[in-house]
């Protein structure tokens, strides 16, 4: 079933907004901690504020974006919202369950070992949060420039070049640590 | 318990409901009201200013009676009037289709467009005097 024939249901009947929920809750959880860092309670809260959000705008969806860039938005908007407002510290947590299955793209594109993966976590921890964003999307969820610059509302062009720097910024941190 | 459950339960507690889709096209157009008001009102003051400067240099023309006047309404920027008028228009009509809302296909369409009305209006403004026989015809 698509996005948008569930979207269709949950506008006849509320109870089928679970299923929404049970599409994106591990993606939106996943992609809240990859840039937030903040704890799991705080990431619980965040998680419900977003499909809360999702619930309540349901109706200005238009689908001539993909529903998924949508929810990833809200999530982004809420996200960055949180840690400005609360102004976060990063937790000790290694997330190492998080960058599990990462993402030989970026240890390639880095020119990193597979044994170098804990500094490359470590690293993007130190990283301004809108180049770690950028980082996530386009190695982590494996967004496309399109999707991405939907959901940043940037254009493709600035994606790009937001990924150059990122990388760079990267580069350094980790050329800095040795 | 699950997340799903905490999100049905908050909803059902603070009994919160989807937001109807015309609040959203209210805003949507209160927005593009909105602005275009805005951009309408400091054009036309520019315009009335460039007027009324004009017209205080030119205030002893009123007293040639009919002619004077006549020679006053001439002195309004009616080329920059409707140059005004169709580019705030055609900006109205843009915003409400595009809205704030990015989108880069649009984006691009719409600086080939502005562009492309630009060009026409510079034109218009720059063969005024072709026209200007005609607009004091319609005067009369």
């Amino acid at each position: 079933m698509t996005d948008e024939e569930i979207i269709k249901k949950v506008l006849a009947d509320k109870h089928e907004f679970g299923k929404i929920i049970d599409r994106y809750e591990d993606k939106i959880r996943r992609y809240i901690k990859r840039i937030s860092y903040c704890v799991d309670d705080d990431v619980d809260d965040l998680v419900q504020e977003v499909f809360i959000s999702v619930y309540e705008k349901l109706n200005s969806y238009s689908s001539e974006y993909s529903f998924s860039s949508w929810i990833y938005r809200i999530a982004h908007n809420k996200t960055i919202d949180f840690i400005k407002k609360k102004k976060i510290k990063l937790t000790n947590v290694d997330n190492e369950e998080l960058f599990e299955d990462s993402k030989n793209e970026l240890l390639e594109d880095l020119a990193m070992a597979e044994d170098d993966k804990k500094r490359v976590r470590q690293a993007l921890k130190k990283m301004d949060v809108k180049y770690r964003n950028i980082i996530n999307l386009f190695y982590f969820e494996e967004k496309s420039y399109i999707e991405i610059s939907d959901i940043l509302k940037i254009s493709k062009s600035k994606a790009g070049v937001l990924l150059y720097r990122a990388k760079k910024e990267l580069k350094k941190i980790l050329t800095d640590e040795n | 318990m699950k997340t799903k459950d905490k999100i049905f339960e908050k909803i059902d507690k603070d009994e919160i409901k989807m937001r109807p889709k015309w609040k959203f096209e209210v805003e949507k157009y209160g927005l593009v009201f909105g602005v275009s008001a805005i951009s309408v009102l400091s054009g036309l003051t520019m315009l009335v200013s460039i007027w009324l400067i004009q017209m205080g240099v030119n205030l002893e023309i009123l007293e040639f009676g009919v002619t004077g006047k006549q020679m006053l309404v001439g002195d309004i920027p009616w080329s920059w009037l409707a140059a005004f008028g169709m580019s705030t228009g055609i900006g109205i009509f843009l915003f409400s289709k595009i809205g704030v809302e990015y989108r880069k296909t649009g984006w691009i369409r719409l600086i080939r467009l502005m562009l492309l009305i630009l060009a026409v209006l510079i034109t218009l403004v720059l063969l005024k005097d072709w026209f200007e026989l005609e607009l004091l015809v319609r005067l009369v």
